[in-house]
């Protein structure tokens, strides 16, 4: 049994003390690629951004590696290992993408320098663009960037918003078994939101639907896979 | 032309400090999005402490002893060499060693706790940290006002410098040598280092650096520390071309440097201490070289100079101004609500009559027995800053814009109509009479006005591409230029140098309101109750326009500009059309300040006394007429501060010390102004008065009444010894349970988390 | 615990130094014993002040009006009143007279402390020991004591005429202000029928308010530019008719515009003939060009101005600025390589800083100041009467000052005499004191004695400079480590005489 790096149990989130997210438990092992799945408004966002400290939850337990998040800076739960790569990709536009890169490294100057091999290593179309500026990557080059970046940390637990947010599908196959390959080789915990219900469980373990701020659905991606039509059905409302 | 550049390189000294200057703004802002304008003082106050360690070996702290007895005294001084002079190479590295506290103080103690603040909130904090050390300059260095010492290379001198004919003095070339060293250590920090370029990540987006484990708060730190010993280099090397010391050193030069940090975008220092440099030699050539030619008009003769950095200011922002970075907090607050103003006919209905009684009250001896003279004025500077305020009220209060310029604009009309009054008549009151039409007074004020308008809405354009903080140093820039290039400029304003432009006073219908009583006073019954009148029907005014779909549409914009826009609001026509209100505002303070003192110089107008009404504005309430009338009383020479002098004479020296942390506190604590505070309280009273029964009375007494009788108490004793006369004791303790019942409702808020109380109970408020 | 122990010990060693440094004084000769510490002791002393049997200073019952003749109106009278005060010093009683003053202190622009302290301490000196206004000495009868009323001011027209307002709600006889800018505080005081006197004048307001009197500073700049040009021309320049240079570098600041253009431009003009005028120097000196360089307050750098100044080439350099600002200018020349052997300087007055001349020293070397003479060092004056009354206020001032650093600095100096020279006028009216009564006797005034100055002379007032009283400056030059007095008592007042106004509205 894998060591369990996020732990939530009956969290009430949201924002201006107005709960978006209620009575919510999920939770994250070593190894692990879960799915966080759900429509627009579901609260997947919200329970992202409290998970690495950005809201304050209102309720509720969230244990991120071991130690909880409620009053803990950001800036602190990242530093204990968690990676948050959020959905707006928080890129530094004036920033060359080496240099938004190095932002990324921890560690002692061998680390870094290996860090940094790995994460040219994982996305080998960033490395003849290691000068430009970010912002004037293309969007599939921006979400590789921000990738990296976050990987650029050795974290233990990995956040993903919406990776394939405005991407062409090809361009998002390709950045998929990355993320597997991470779970699988660092044994980081990855929590990844998603609306591309297909994409998402084609490498995740596991799932979880929300709904209206609420958890609809929950089961191993191949559980999920073959009740496609009840996901879907949480999509639009029915549950 | 050979001249023209020898005089270029003389300019090299100026240059370097708005170069020093410029680098130390760009540095505060990457850190922290902040624009400090009180940067200046930061290198005032290090050069006083360096300065004084060379003269008599002592350390002075950065605070004054507040507590009361002589027994128990705070720290105020450190002897470090007891011998006097300290050696010069320490006294440097304790200088910037108390820059470096500074720079700490100021980002724990204002920047910190504002940075969610509204930029108006961070511009009042800068304005709060300036008069606060100027404050305790003032105190811990008296006002001797020596000459600073030299430290680079004061006695080498580069004859015939470059073969231009004109020599160059070591020091000046040797300080530009440093602010080149400087710019180059610090591009360096900023493009290579982790640190470097964290503050540029965080400064582009401070989400991104949180999540990578960055702490903003951290950074901003750090840069504080940074920028404030560059302003500490500043001040103690560059000193010593710079002049006489003095605590209001430096205010004004903030303007060229804030110019060149412009150009840098604020974000490159190389570029910004080239922007300095050329600046300063840009000044020197006009105002040594150019001035003399035959073709430099004369009018343009004094004021040059500092025209200069507004053009450039203007221009930068103009051409460049959708490219400066703003910086995007993670939670930013917006300014604070602006009440919706209901009953306003109620409250015309019992302030008119309170004031006409005032009006007549005051100048007898009923109510303060024995010093009339003062408190009649007193109030009529309330009334009149009052009219200011609103100003304030309109354009940053409901449109958001930052403007540092309305008090010029007030004096723009009471120039324009004294010109317009006089007829070159010279008499006994008034012996360099000016050459003018002698318009009767309604015709002079009314064109004054319209040209304030017109005046306001020229300003008023460049809001339409800058926003914010920025549109706040167009302004300051324009209120520096406007003084030395029309209140001062003799050739402008055809005003005999150095004595004032004399005002005739007002007349209705042949009885004289003028502001001088019948003792030769300034207490006029007539002229207080005509004040009360054209406040009243100003405030009645920008209610209404607060209440229509004017004052939606000025929210709006406030709001979210590209929202309203969207949503078919024209943003040009509504921006242009509050400055232009706004000004008009203005214009009318200004012809009644022309009639309370009937007689007005450039010194009714220095842009500094601008900023302070700003601030006086913001600690009053910015968002509503109730806090343009606090804001008023609160005002130098107003109601509260005549009241809090006679009561204490002590405390004089204080009070730029005090006025400061006010307004840090107010900043900080209570953005919406003290207005937000008491009006609730007093409406709470009066409808509380008509309802309530025993069992309320008792609830309220139980609930404040201990607080009452310690503030009683505290007056009775703890204040005594600060009071002037037998017969202010009572006050004294009505003075203590209002500061008791104050600090109380500070603790309240902080303790329930800061949330705004007007968020509480919106249906609560009125005008 | 033990801070309270360390309280308890620092009062007791206060106290018990108190009572040393009290009981000390019986030791020493009968007239100092007599100076008292406190109001309180000098009421016991004053009492029997009749049975003091008078040593060798007594106290004449007559005041000595040879004196008079040499020394100005009133010299008599004050010295009977000092040799009565160090006899047996006499306190005031009765109705008090009311003195307002106004001042600007406590903001940062500019606070000036010393001014009120020392007026207040000249205030105690009178009701103490001088009997107050219209004391009589021959039989020892007590005059009225003083009250001042202090108003502190921002530097703000708005608290100017804050000041005069509340001054003028107290009925005071006659408001002292000390140092105004605006000018804007006369009309108030005027109509409520007070007369102003002026410490020191700035603004043209107090050259030229009637119903003011400007005692101090050598007049402003009206004296001390006047002075300033007349010795330059014609002391420094020798008054010759050759071609020389003047340049004259100034403060563009909205009075310096005016001191500028009509009293060192217009004199020189006059001086060479271009001014028509009835001075009895007009065209004295044909071969005279000069040149002003403007100074803009605040600069970031002055070295560009000062090199203006050493291009003109000048025979002499002429510069009056604020405090510490002439300095300023004086080190960026010697930056540039100025020497005053090889271009001698005159500067005014208002610059005497002698900690940074102190380390300048041979640098400026041959520097002329030109101002009213400093009492601050008594020691350094000639003998004389203008010595004694130096030492007398170095020494009162000293003893009933409220703070130890204000009796040292030149406004300071200004406090205590302008006070002592209210009180001088007013005792000529002393039976009828009011303000209409001292308007009359200031503006009959003429080579009247001020203590420790160089006298009163309102009846000299040129028009339209109707408020000044005094111009007399006089010279001083810096010998490396010292400044010298070179030349007493002067006025170039004559220079502008007949001439009309010059604002500088013409360039």
């Amino acid at each position: 049994m894998s060591e369990t790096l996020i732990d939530v149990h009956d969290l009430s989130a949201g924002y201006g003390g107005i709960p978006v997210v209620r009575n919510l438990s999920i939770s994250v092992r070593a190894g692990e690629v879960v799915a966080l799945l759900g429509p627009n408004g579901a609260g997947k966002t919200t329970t992202l951004l409290t998970l690495s400290g950005i809201l304050q939850p209102i309720s509720g337990r969230v244990d991120v590696l071991g130690e909880t998040v409620s009053g803990v800076k950001p800036e602190k739960v990242a530093r204990r290992g968690l990676s948050h790569v959020a959905e707006d990709r928080s890129l530094f536009f004036d920033l060359s993408v080496k240099e938004n890169l190095r932002l990324g490294l921890r560690g002692d100057r061998n680390e870094r320098a290996a860090s940094m091999e790995v994460a040219l290593d994982l996305f080998p179309a960033l490395a003849p663009l290691v000068d430009r500026r970010a912002g004037l990557l293309s969007g599939g080059e921006q979400q590789m960037l921000a990738m990296a970046r976050g990987l650029a940390s050795r974290p233990r637990v990995l956040l993903v918003d919406e990776m394939s947010l405005g991407l062409a599908p090809i361009i998002v196959e390709r950045m998929l078994p990355i993320v597997r390959r991470i779970a699988d080789e660092t044994g980081a915990g990855i929590l990844m939101v998603e609306q591309h219900v297909g994409l998402a469980l084609s490498v995740a373990d596991r799932g979880y639907v929300l709904a209206h701020g609420e958890l609809a659905m929950e089961g191993t991606s191949a559980e999920l896979r073959s009740n496609r039509r009840l996901v879907e059905e949480s999509y639009l409302g029915g549950i | 032309m050979k001249d023209a550049i020898a005089f270029a390189f003389l300019g090299l000294g100026a240059g370097s400090f708005f170069a020093l200057m410029a680098t130390g703004l760009v540095v505060a802002y990457k850190g922290s999005g902040v624009i400090n304008f009180a940067h200046g003082s930061v290198a005032m106050y290090a050069a006083f402490t360096f300065n004084y360690l060379r003269i008599d070996g002592r350390l002075r702290l950065p605070w004054v002893d507040i507590l009361p007895t002589h027994q128990v005294n705070l720290p105020v001084q450190i002897t470090i060499s007891s011998g006097g002079k300290v050696n010069v190479w320490l006294a440097v590295l304790l200088a910037l060693a108390m820059s470096a506290l500074l720079g700490v103080g100021m980002h724990y103690l204002v920047f910190r706790p504002l940075r969610n603040a509204a930029p108006l909130g961070k511009v009042i904090g800068a304005i709060g940290v300036m008069l606060y050390l100027q404050g305790v300059a003032l105190v811990n260095f008296g006002s001797e006002n020596p000459q600073p010492k030299s430290i680079l290379l004061p006695d080498t001198l580069f004859k015939n410098f470059l073969g231009f004919g004109k020599p160059m003095p070591g020091e000046n070339l040797g300080l530009f040598i440093m602010a080149v060293l400087v710019g180059a250590v610090l591009w360096f920090n900023y493009k290579y280092t982790r640190f470097g370029l964290a503050t540029r990540a965080a400064a582009g987006n401070e989400k991104g650096a949180v999540l990578l484990g960055y702490s903003p708060e951290r950074l901003a730190l750090f840069n504080w520390i940074i920028a404030a010993m560059t302003a500490g280099l500043a001040g103690v090397f560059v000193g010593s071309i710079t002049g006489a010391l003095t605590p209001t050193k430096f205010t004004t030069l903030i303007v060229p440097a804030l110019g060149a940090a412009l150009i840098g975008s604020l974000s490159s220092v190389p570029i910004a201490i080239a922007g300095g440099v050329g600046i300063g030699m840009i000044q020197t050539v006009t105002s040594t070289w150019m001035t003399g030619k035959s073709w430099f008009p004369d009018w343009l003769q004094s004021g040059a100079t500092d025209a200069i950095p507004l053009v450039i200011i203007v221009l930068t922002l103009f051409l460049r101004g959708k490219s400066l970075p703003i910086r995007g907090n993670i939670e930013e607050r917006r300014l604070p609500l602006s009440p919706y103003p209901k009953r306003i006919g109620w409250h015309v209905a019992i302030l008119v009559p309170l004031g006409v009684v005032l009006a007549y009250g005051l100048p007898g001896d009923f109510v303060f027995a024995g010093l009339s003279g003062k408190w009649s004025f007193a109030f009529m500077t309330s009334l009149i800053a009052a009219m200011l305020m609103l100003s304030y009220v309109l354009l940053a209060g409901y449109v958001g814009q930052i403007s540092m310029v309305q008090l010029s604009i007030a004096g723009v009309s009471a120039f324009f109509m004294a010109r317009m009054s006089a007829n070159g008549v010279p008499s006994p009151q008034d012996p360099f009479a000016v050459s003018g039409p002698g318009l009767p007074w309604p015709i002079g004020a009314t064109l004054g006005i319209i040209v304030a308008i017109a005046v306001g809405v020229l300003l008023g354009i460049p809001a339409l591409r800058i926003r914010g903080v920025q549109l706040a140093v167009v302004t300051i820039a324009a209120a520096v230029a406007l003084q030395t290039l029309y209140f001062d400029n003799s050739k402008l304003t055809n005003l005999m140098a150095g004595s004032n432009a004399a005002v005739p006073p007002p007349t209705f219908f042949g009885v004289d309101v003028g502001s001088t009583g019948p003792r030769g006073l300034t207490d006029s019954p007539k002229f207080v109750t005509f004040c009360v009148i054209v406040l009243a029907a100003m405030c009645v005014i920008v209610s209404n326009l607060r209440r229509g779909s004017t004052g939606r549409r000025f929210l709006a914009v406030r709001a979210n500009e590209r929202a309203a826009a969207s949503a078919g609001i024209d943003v040009a026509r509504t921006k242009l059309l509050a400055f232009g209100i706004a000004s008009g505002l203005a214009g009318v303070a200004g012809v009644m300040t022309a009639f309370q003192q009937q007689q007005i110089s450039s010194s009714n107008w220095v842009y500094f006394a601008g900023l302070i009404a700003l601030a006086f504005a913001y600690l009053g309430g910015i968002t509503s007429v109730a806090g343009a009338l606090i804001g008023g009383m609160l005002t130098g020479s107003g109601l509260i501060s005549v009241f809090g002098s006679h009561q204490s004479s002590g405390l004089h020296t204080y009070t730029p010390l005090i006025g400061g942390v006010g307004m840090i506190l107010t900043a900080i604590i209570h953005p919406s102004g003290q207005a937000m505070l008491f009006q609730p309280l007093l409406q709470y009273f009066g409808r509380w008065l008509k309802a309530a029964r025993v069992p309320e009375w008792l609830v309220v007494a139980r609930r404040l009444g201990p607080y009452v009788v310690l503030g009683l108490a505290l007056g009775a004793i703890g204040i005594n010894p600060w009071r002037t006369d037998e017969w202010s004791r009572p006050w004294m303790m009505l003075v203590g349970v209002l500061l008791v019942l104050f600090v109380r409702s500070i603790v309240v808020r902080i303790r329930s988390g800061g949330h705004e109380p007007s968020s509480d109970s919106p249906a609560e408020v009125s005008a | 615990m033990l801070r309270r122990t360390k309280t308890l010990t620092a009062l007791v060693a206060a106290f018990g130094l108190t009572m040393a440094a009290c009981g000390g004084d019986d030791g020493g000769s009968s007239e100092a014993t007599s100076a008292p510490e406190t109001t309180a002791a000098s009421a016991d002393s004053g009492s029997t002040d009749e049975t003091t049997a008078p040593t060798d200073s007594g106290c004449p019952s007559e005041p000595d009006l040879s004196m008079d003749a040499e020394l100005g109106t009133g010299a008599g009278a004050l010295e009977q009143a000092l040799q009565c005060a160090e006899a047996s010093p006499l306190v005031a009683s009765g109705d008090p007279v009311v003195i307002g003053i106004m001042n600007p202190e406590g903001d940062p622009n500019g606070s000036f402390p010393e001014y009120t302290v020392m007026a207040q301490a000249a205030v105690d000196f009178i009701n103490n020991e001088l009997g107050g206004i219209g004391a009589d000495y021959a039989t020892g009868t007590p005059g009225r004591p003083i009250k001042l009323e202090v108003c502190k001011m921002a530097i703000s027209p708005v608290d100017s005429q804050k000041c005069a307002n509340e001054l003028a709600a107290k009925n005071p006889l006659v408001v002292y202000s000390t140092l105004n800018f605006f000018g804007n505080h006369f009309p108030i005081l005027v109509e409520a029928g007070i007369p102003v006197v002026v410490g020191t004048p700035i603004s043209p307001a107090d050259f030229t308010t009637a119903g003011v009197y400007a005692i101090g500073g050598g007049g402003g700049c009206l004296g001390v530019h006047t002075g300033l040009i007349y010795y330059a021309t014609q002391e420094v320049l020798g008054g010759t008719a050759d071609a020389v240079k003047v340049a004259v570098p100034w403060a563009n600041t909205p009075p310096g515009v005016f001191c500028y253009h009509d009293l060192e431009k217009k004199p020189m003009n006059v001086l060479n003939g271009s001014t028509a005028s009835s001075s009895s120097l007009a065209g004295s000196m044909p071969g005279l060009e000069h040149t002003g360089v403007s100074i803009l307050p605040g600069q970031a750098d002055v070295t560009p101005d000062a090199q203006k100044v050493l291009d003109f080439d000048p025979d002499v350099i002429i510069y009056s600025g604020q405090g510490a600002d002439c300095w300023s200018l004086v080190n960026s020349m010697l930056k540039l390589g100025w020497t005053p052997d090889e271009t001698p300087l005159v500067l005014s007055g208002a610059c005497t800083d002698l900690t940074t001349m102190g380390e300048l020293g041979d640098k400026i070397k041959g520097t002329y100041m030109i101002g009213s003479s400093s009492i601050l060092v008594p020691e350094a004056l000639p003998p004389g009467q203008l010595q004694r009354e130096a030492f007398v206020y170095n020494e009162k001032g000293a003893q009933y000052a409220s703070d130890d650093t204000s009796v040292g600095k030149g406004f300071g100096t200004q406090g205590f005499t302008g006070i002592m020279a209210i009180w001088m006028v007013a005792n000529s009216i002393a039976d009828n004191l009011s303000g209409d009564g001292l308007v009359s006797a200031f503006e009959a005034t003429k080579d009247h004695h001020a203590f420790a100055g160089s006298g009163i002379s309102c009846q000299d007032a040129i028009a339209p400079y109707v408020a000044v009283c005094n111009s007399l400056v006089s010279a001083s030059q810096w010998d490396g480590s010292q400044l010298v007095p070179v030349k007493d008592d002067f006025s170039g007042l004559d220079l502008v005489a007949g001439t009309e106004l010059d604002f500088g509205a013409n360039g």
